[in-house]
């Protein structure tokens, strides 16, 4: 098992090295002018070209890839074009935040997701399953500024119950956290219908209600653990999602997160920015993911006994 | 004589789609004895399953409906109690053993809790009793109790099937239906586990209706044996009056012209032309006249009633 | 059936909200009453701060912000009329050139230190050296300290326009220590004079002030200033109707009627000095032939233009110059709409069955929809535009590198003319940049420059805006028009033409 994490670590070595190549190649090669963009239009042709060389963007393509690998190796991602901070004390300003809305809007998502699926699910095509499949429709088609403009022109501007921006109560997080969390909870809530119906199907039920056991036994001792199975892959990249897209819905109720500063920094072509973010989402993600393959390995033993090999 | 423990009438069930209306079981009339060994032949898709899945009324949800005759089981019909006390049958009083041990264990559950759990449900024990009745199941089919800790993935097919027969049997239930058992197993490990059924049957004293399409297996270990084609049985007696007796079923000779003989020296296999009707659409008249080799005018039109001389059952115009 | 439920709950979920957006029954607490006591103000900010340094912020909303922590010499009124602010009075020399300004004797920075002649020249000094400096303070020689309360300031050349320069958050006086102590840093803690004190800025979040209660003026009557982060413009403007902020700017055209009929807002529209204007640029076929330039001037309805573009905010501009402008007169050549002039010009030009360009854009939402009215116009006369809208990034490098045929731009005058039309036409200037050039206009840009005479200088303008407008490089679009909006209460609002704020001016009541 151990062994299994440390060689998973591992392989995120390549993977950073690859990502990183192809930001840094996107960024290098597309046009747009970063010493231009700080300066604006105003500024003199020969303004720019100080700042260009103040910041190295005269020096070839590869060889300020090398360089930027080689600093970041010793720890050193660098300092953010735009604030001139080092990249990591922007990004881990930005970061809680964005981890916290995710955090929030996923378990929110799973905590309603989960259960509405299982209930459609075992009530098949009763009014409750319909209900819920057309909640799932609506949540899945209606895009996330839209979802978060209407929660707050009925809950901030007409019933006054919750802030239209900033978080600086819990109250704040409710929007942007049902926000976030429409999208993952329809997907949830179908995946988990689906499997759901999947697994009722499956022998090992018709076994299970041959002994005797309930229903309701059936459905929590028998099938919910087998459902999960898929239903976690989804919830893992929809986490993985949420912590690098989470932009429109800071934009919308106006956050201070990770994927405004990401945006913005693109759009800035504010390079260590981007690529540190990347690079730290590229961690993160491959870090849900083993402890998404980890939680199989919980649910699924036929999946721990793979591990362990 | 001995006591009735299992008497289906007059069993009709469908299986109803938005699509079309699947005529499983036409009137199937099937009793069994305490202690006694039925064998139910017949080919694939002749109701066999069906049968079995009716008793315990596992039949898929809202699909498989029962729509006349009943299942009286010590008595009671089975068909007209209500969900929680179908429970209190199942597993304890009637269990089953499915045709596919691959798929009929939860992956997710060791074997030791999928046996316990029948138990427990069943009967009051603490736990330390459940435990060692596990155990004890587990050695009874052949199977060392540390083994209970593992998970299904780790056992082969036949150790599968006898921890599913061990399931089955922890509650010492008076029916067993056994589905195929060894259909989805090597032939060294069919004869392995039929072997041990009937040793269990004997030791424990447990009626079983076994549904097979072996006519071989059945000669070996049934007392009794029902013949079914297209959701009826046509011809059913004990294990001498089908094996042994003069008249038979065409169906039944037909079945028995497609085994091989390795003693009486035939040149070749005499399989039954043609396919079982359609159960969406049967023909009218005998459900066999269409494939029947004797097949005469009456047969197309009228259906045929059971003819019963002593134990042995014969549903054809050709017996009256 | 599943499917076709769906359809008809989302029809139905729609019109709910629909409905529940529609009537204004319960609305948030804006009122009148609580608003008077209060000491504090929110205002909304477009983008993030790009400096807390004046002289290093790129960014007209984050500078003009800032500028509240600061004083600059001299401020000017909603007329665009020059008053002291640091520098109490002072002297123009008779050539132009020498300009000596008495500061304030009783000035404090906010870390307590006293403003003097060697801070001012300090600011001036820097403004020389850094990025923007060429932009802003290229008309200065040096800066002399008279005694410890006057500097004289030695133009290159004499500038007319030169005060109203040092308006602008650029020229905000810094204090020496503090900014050398900084070292570069964009975001060290700013030491002011100004009417407000530094509190906190947080990327993304909020920039936070609070009074100087030692300013050498009577102490703001606003305590506590916050400036938040919002970028988008629906949450701006719900967050206004929540009572989360207190004023915007900015407000689109489309949402104009609906606060001013609300009885809660003020909705204050006033030009600014931010002229809109399309660059054609003549070094390109088929543009090259200035009958075609000019034809596209003819071709568009500028008026029919801003309805679709700006919600009809605005004011529709065909001279460059406004007409309270200096050197603005009704000959000054123009193009109105003429579709008929267009064709025939084509047709002189040879090509009277049009021909292909493409516009580069960038994507805002101006930047969108102006290039398509005028896709549609010049289509009526057969050419086919193609659009590019581009990042800002990518739009500013192409159009900095004059790599267009066709392109739009904006720009903050002055109300003297001459930085405008410097920038626009002058040969080497950065903002020329369809890249015009004229040595008549080159000369007669430096005559008006250096001229003191007004009559004569009038002359010199009225023969560029001849032969600029006859070229057609530029074609004027629109002066902006802002609506600030804030509640009735809120009184002191003034604005003015370069979009400047004065929060030491605003009360509650």
């Amino acid at each position: 098992m151990y062994k299994y994490i440390i060689k998973r670590l591992m392989m995120l070595i390549p993977v950073i090295l690859g990502i990183s190549f192809i930001v840094f190649s996107i960024i290098s090669l597309t046009p747009g002018d970063p010493a231009r963009i700080i300066l604006g239009n105003h500024a003199s042709e020969e303004a720019v070209e100080n700042l260009r060389q103040e910041l190295g963007l005269n020096e070839p393509f590869i060889k300020r890839y090398i360089s930027y690998v080689g600093s970041s190796i010793k720890g050193d991602f660098g300092s953010s074009y735009r604030t001139g901070k080092p990249v990591f004390e922007d990004i881990f300003g930005k970061f809680p935040l964005t981890l916290k809305l995710a955090l929030f809007s996923m378990l929110l998502a799973t905590a309603l997701g989960i259960p509405i699926g299982i209930i459609s699910a075992v009530k098949r095509y009763s009014i409750i399953d319909g209900a819920s499949m057309i909640f799932a429709l609506l949540m899945t088609s209606m895009p996330s500024f839209w979802i978060g403009l209407m929660l707050i022109l009925i809950f901030s501007i007409k019933l006054d119950i919750f802030p239209v921006t900033g978080v600086e109560n819990i109250k704040g997080y409710v929007l942007p956290t049902i926000t976030l969390a429409s999208f993952s909870m329809a997907i949830i809530t179908r995946m988990t219908r689906s499997t759901m119906l999947e697994v009722i199907r499956q022998d090992y039920v018709r076994t299970a209600r041959a002994k005797g056991a309930s229903t309701k036994r059936i459905i929590f001792k028998h099938c919910i653990r087998n459902a999960l199975i898929p239903v976690v892959t989804v919830i893992g990249i929809n986490f993985g999602i949420l912590l690098g897209g989470t932009v429109i819905t800071e934009t919308v109720f106006a956050l201070p997160g990770l994927g405004t500063l990401l945006v913005s920094a693109i759009r800035m072509k504010d390079m260590p920015i981007v690529m540190g973010a990347v690079i730290f989402l590229a961690i993160a993600f491959s870090i849900i993911n083993l402890l998404v393959d980890l939680i199989y390995a919980v649910i699924d033993p036929r999946v721990k006994a793979q591990y362990s090999r | 004589m001995s006591q009735t423990l299992l008497n289906i009438k007059n069993l009709y069930v469908n299986y109803e789609t938005d699509e079309e209306t699947v005529r499983a079981l036409n009137g199937v009339n099937l009793k069994l004895n305490k202690g006694e060994m039925l064998g139910l032949v017949g080919e694939t898709g002749a109701g066999k399953t069906t049968t079995a899945l009716s008793i315990l009324k596992l039949l898929p949800k809202d699909i498989g409906i029962i729509t006349n005759g009943q299942i009286e089981f010590d008595g009671k019909d089975l068909t007209k109690l209500k969900e929680a006390e179908l429970r209190n049958i199942r597993g304890e009083r009637i269990s089953m053993i499915f045709q596919d041990p691959m798929t009929s264990l939860n992956p997710v559950l060791t074997v030791g809790e999928q046996i316990a759990e029948v138990i427990e449900l069943h009967k009051t024990l603490d736990k330390k009793q459940i435990e060692s009745k596990v155990n004890e199941m587990l050695e009874l089919v052949g199977i060392p109790a540390k083994r209970k800790k593992e998970f299904p993935h780790q056992f082969s097919g036949g150790m599968k099937q006898r921890v599913i027969i061990a399931m089955a049997l922890s509650c010492d239930p008076e029916l067993l239906i056994a589905d195929e058992p060894t259909t989805a197993l090597d032939v060294t490990i069919q004869a392995q586990v039929l072997n041990m059924m009937e040793e269990l049957k004997h030791k424990l004293n447990t009626a079983m209706l076994l549904i097979t399409h072996d006519l071989g297996v059945v000669a070996q270990i049934c007392d009794k044996v029902a013949i079914m084609y297209a959701g009826e049985i046509i011809e059913s007696g004990t294990a001498e009056d089908i094996f042994e007796a003069k008249e038979h079923h065409p169906y039944t000779v037909g079945l028995f012209g497609s085994i091989p003989n390795l003693i009486e020296k035939t040149n070749r296999l005499k399989p039954i032309l043609g396919l079982m009707p359609d159960p969406t659409d049967l023909p009218q008249g005998c459900k066999f006249h269409p494939r029947c080799p004797q097949c005469m005018e009456i047969c197309r039109k009228v259906h045929p009633d059971d003819r019963q001389t002593e134990t042995h059952t014969i549903k054809c115009h050709l017996y009256k | 059936m599943i499917k076709k439920l769906g359809t008809l709950a989302l029809t139905f979920v729609l019109m709910i909200t629909l409905a529940l957006a529609g009537c204004a029954n319960k609305t948030a607490d804006v009122s009148t009453e609580k608003n008077k006591t209060r000491e504090d103000i929110n205002i909304r900010l477009k983008t993030n701060v790009d400096s807390l340094d004046p002289q290093l912020s790129s960014n007209d909303y984050s500078s003009n912000a800032i500028l509240n922590m600061y004083n600059t010499l001299v401020i000017s009124d909603s007329k665009n009329n020059i008053l002291p602010c640091l520098a109490k009075s002072w002297e123009i020399s008779d050539d132009g050139l020498t300009y000596t300004f008495f500061i304030e004797e009783n000035v404090k920075f906010h870390n307590n230190k006293k403003l003097t002649a060697e801070d001012v020249k300090f600011t001036l000094d820097r403004a020389l050296t850094v990025p923007m400096g060429s932009t802003y303070a290229f008309m200065i020689n040096r800066t002399d300290i008279i005694n410890e309360h006057t500097v004289k300031v030695t133009l290159k050349e004499p500038y007319a326009p030169f005060m109203e320069y040092l308006v602008l958050p650029f020229y905000a006086i810094l204090n020496k220590e503090a900014v050398t102590a900084a070292n570069g840093d964009k975001f060290a803690n700013p030491v002011g004079t100004g009417p407000f004190k530094f509190v906190e800025y947080k990327d993304g979040e909020y920039l936070s002030m609070t009074r100087n209660d030692d300013y050498f003026k009577t102490p703001a009557k606003i305590k506590d200033v916050k400036f938040k982060i919002i970028i988008d413009q629906t949450t701006m403007t719900m967050a206004l109707e929540k009572g989360e902020i207190d004023f915007l700017e900015e407000l689109p055209g489309a949402e104009r009627e609906r606060f001013k009929k609300d009885k809660r807002f003020e909705v204050l529209e006033y030009p600014t000095n931010y002229l809109h204007y399309f660059m054609l640029n003549p070094n390109i076929e088929p543009l090259k032939d200035k009958r075609v330039r000019q034809a596209i001037g003819y071709a568009i309805d500028l008026e029919a233009a801003k309805k679709v573009v700006y919600d009809g905010a605005g004011e529709v501009n065909y001279t460059i110059l406004r007409s309270d402008m200096f050197g603005y007169s009704d000959n000054i050549p123009r193009y109105t709409y003429n579709p008929e002039k267009a064709k025939e010009l084509l047709k002189e030009a040879g090509y009277a069955n049009g021909f292909n360009l493409k516009f580069v854009s960038v994507d805002t939402v101006a930047g969108r929809k102006a290039p398509q009215v005028m896709q549609g116009y010049l289509a009526d006369l057969g050419i086919t535009m193609e659009i590019e809208t581009n990042e800002f990034g990518v739009y500013a490098q192409k159009i900095t590198g004059s790599d267009f045929v066709i392109s739009c731009c904006a720009t903050l005058a002055q109300n003297d003319p001459d930085t405008l039309l410097y920038q626009l036409f002058y040969s080497t200037e950065m903002m020329n940049m369809p890249k015009y050039n004229n040595p008549e206009v080159d000369k007669l840009l430096d005559l008006q420059r250096k001229e003191v005479n007004e009559q004569k200088r009038k002359e010199y303008i009225k023969q560029i805006m001849d032969i600029v407008m006859e070229d057609a490089t530029i074609l004027p679009y629109l002066y902006r028009e802002d609506a600030a909006t804030y509640p009735v209460s809120l009184k002191g609002v003034t604005p003015k033409a370069n979009c400047i704020h004065y929060i030491y001016d605003f009360y509650w009541d």
